[in-house]
């Protein structure tokens, strides 16, 4: 295993650098002073895991985060902070992932652990459904193509509604907004959800999707998404999210309100 | 704990009390305490003296001596000295038989530390005092980051800070603070104290000359 500190206070740096050290299995421990000296080591080597002071003047650890995650997407990162980022706690975002000084080395060692444990472990559904920029649903890694494309939005509106149930007069205005439910658009109504299924069925996720005496949603449980993340306040996931929220569709702008709001708050 | 953030008085204390620089203070005794042992016995110390001064200072209704404030305030420095090794503090005290309100030095170099030089190698904090025309003059100069005084970006917790150090300095001595900074040359800190002070008169100036 291979961990980096990055801190700009000499002293806190050896500490953090120390006690990496003491953890079994770290064969190499690297530290910096700055973001700038940690990105030319990272141009060339990849570590399991990066402790990241948040405080730091030029570019702070959340900064330099992102730029980890841009270059090693699997070096799991552990944030330490200090007095003033005390927010995070009070708006009860993740716990998991930061550290406060001075340093508990039990807490430590479980963050280093959890954070590993995730990486031998990744998601354990096959099914991955992106709600940030563009919406999709991925399947073992592959996006899932609909025929129809009406069939996607109603899939990306029932994720939006979180497995809540959704009857066919409210998909039906959420898809056509102004155009009035009479026979025939009933009927078109009915090859989208129709044509839905099959896709979802052809792809073999055919349970993730419920529909019962007219009323239909998505089981949540049944698989990962940037928004489910973001809503139980994973850290990875809000780092993620970059304002736009199921682009294509304009009746997600409620949703993304809602999402920048949260982001808002926090900072 | 968000009821009482948002009283002006808690967050008054709280900037006064300074949570950031004592969190740090004992994340470095932390590390002290396995890198040097010798060092972080000297440094408990250290931050025993400045966190008795600090309580002491704490809504402080009459001024005191500018020694004292300066003996608090070089505590303080070389507290962060371990932090920023990189930094460096000089003192350039020709006039010091005055007084002025408690914490009105320490947190304007704490400042120029945090905001200023820190992380700049070559990063200077020059503290000073002399008499002019009567008056006392402390300026607190540094060569850091600057900022531009159109677009303040820092935290709310320093316009607390600053604020009430400038509203103690005009209402307990008729005295005045200046700040003038450039983005990337530094910044400077004046604070006038006039001559004579309040409670004593303007003779004592005199006699000494």
């Amino acid at each position: 295993m291979t961990a980096i500190c990055v801190d700009d206070e000499p002293l806190v740096l050896q500490l953090t650098l120390s006690l990496f050290r003491d953890l079994p299995g770290f064969s190499e421990v690297e530290g910096f002073a700055g973001a700038l000296e940690a990105l030319d080591w990272l141009e060339n080597h990849k570590p399991d895991i990066a402790l990241l002071d948040i405080d730091m003047p030029g570019m702070n650890g959340l900064e330099l985060a992102a730029r980890i995650r841009e270059m090693h997407p699997d070096t799991a990162i552990i944030f330490l902070t200090g007095y003033s980022e005390y927010a995070l706690d009070a708006f009860q975002i993740h716990a998991s992932g930061y550290l406060m000084k001075p340093i508990n080395r039990e807490k430590l060692a479980a963050e280093v652990e959890y954070a590993i444990s995730g990486k031998n472990h990744p998601a354990s559904s096959n099914i991955y459904v992106k709600t940030f920029g563009n919406f999709d649903i991925l399947v073992d890694g592959r996006p899932l193509l609909f025929k129809r494309s009406k069939s996607k939005e109603l899939l990306a509106y029932l994720v939006d509604r979180h497995g809540g149930n959704v009857s066919r007069p409210e998909a039906f205005a959420v898809l056509w907004e102004d155009v009035f439910y009479d026979r025939a658009m009933q009927k078109q109504m009915d090859v989208v959800v129709r044509s839905l299924r099959t896709t979802l069925e052809e792809a073999g996720i055919g349970e993730i999707f419920e529909i019962r005496s007219g009323w239909m949603r998505i089981l949540p449980e049944r698989m990962d998404s940037d928004l489910f993340r973001f809503l139980d306040g994973d850290r990875d996931a809000i780092q993620e999210y970059r304002g736009e929220y199921m682009s294509a569709y304009s009746w997600a702008s409620q949703t993304e309100a809602y999402l920048d709001r949260i982001i808002a708050e926090r900072s | 704990m968000s009821t009482n953030s948002d009283n002006p008085r808690v967050q008054l204390l709280v900037s006064q009390i300074q949570p950031h620089f004592i969190f740090n203070t004992l994340s470095t005794i932390q590390a002290l305490c396995r890198i040097d042992p010798e060092k972080a016995f000297d440094t408990t110390e250290k931050f025993g003296s400045y966190l008795r001064m600090n309580l002491e200072s704490l809504g402080q209704p009459t001024l005191i001596p500018f020694q004292k404030e300066l003996e608090h305030t070089r505590i303080y420095a070389e507290i962060e000295m371990l932090r920023y090794p990189e930094i460096h503090i000089v003192y350039d005290i020709r006039d010091d038989d005055f007084e002025l309100p408690a914490l009105s030095v320490q947190p304007m170099v704490e400042n120029a530390i945090r905001h200023g030089v820190r992380g700049k190698y070559g990063g200077e904090v020059h503290i000073s005092s002399r008499e002019e025309d009567g008056n006392h003059i402390v300026t607190i100069r540094d060569n850091g980051r600057g900022f531009d005084p159109d677009k303040v970006t820092e935290k709310e917790e320093n316009h607390i800070g600053i604020r009430n150090v400038r509203e103690r300095i005009e209402t307990m001595c008729q005295g005045s603070m200046r700040i003038e900074s450039e983005r990337w040359k530094g910044t400077v800190v004046t604070i006038v104290i006039p001559g004579g002070g309040v409670e004593e008169n303007a003779e004592e100036g005199k006699e000494e000359e």
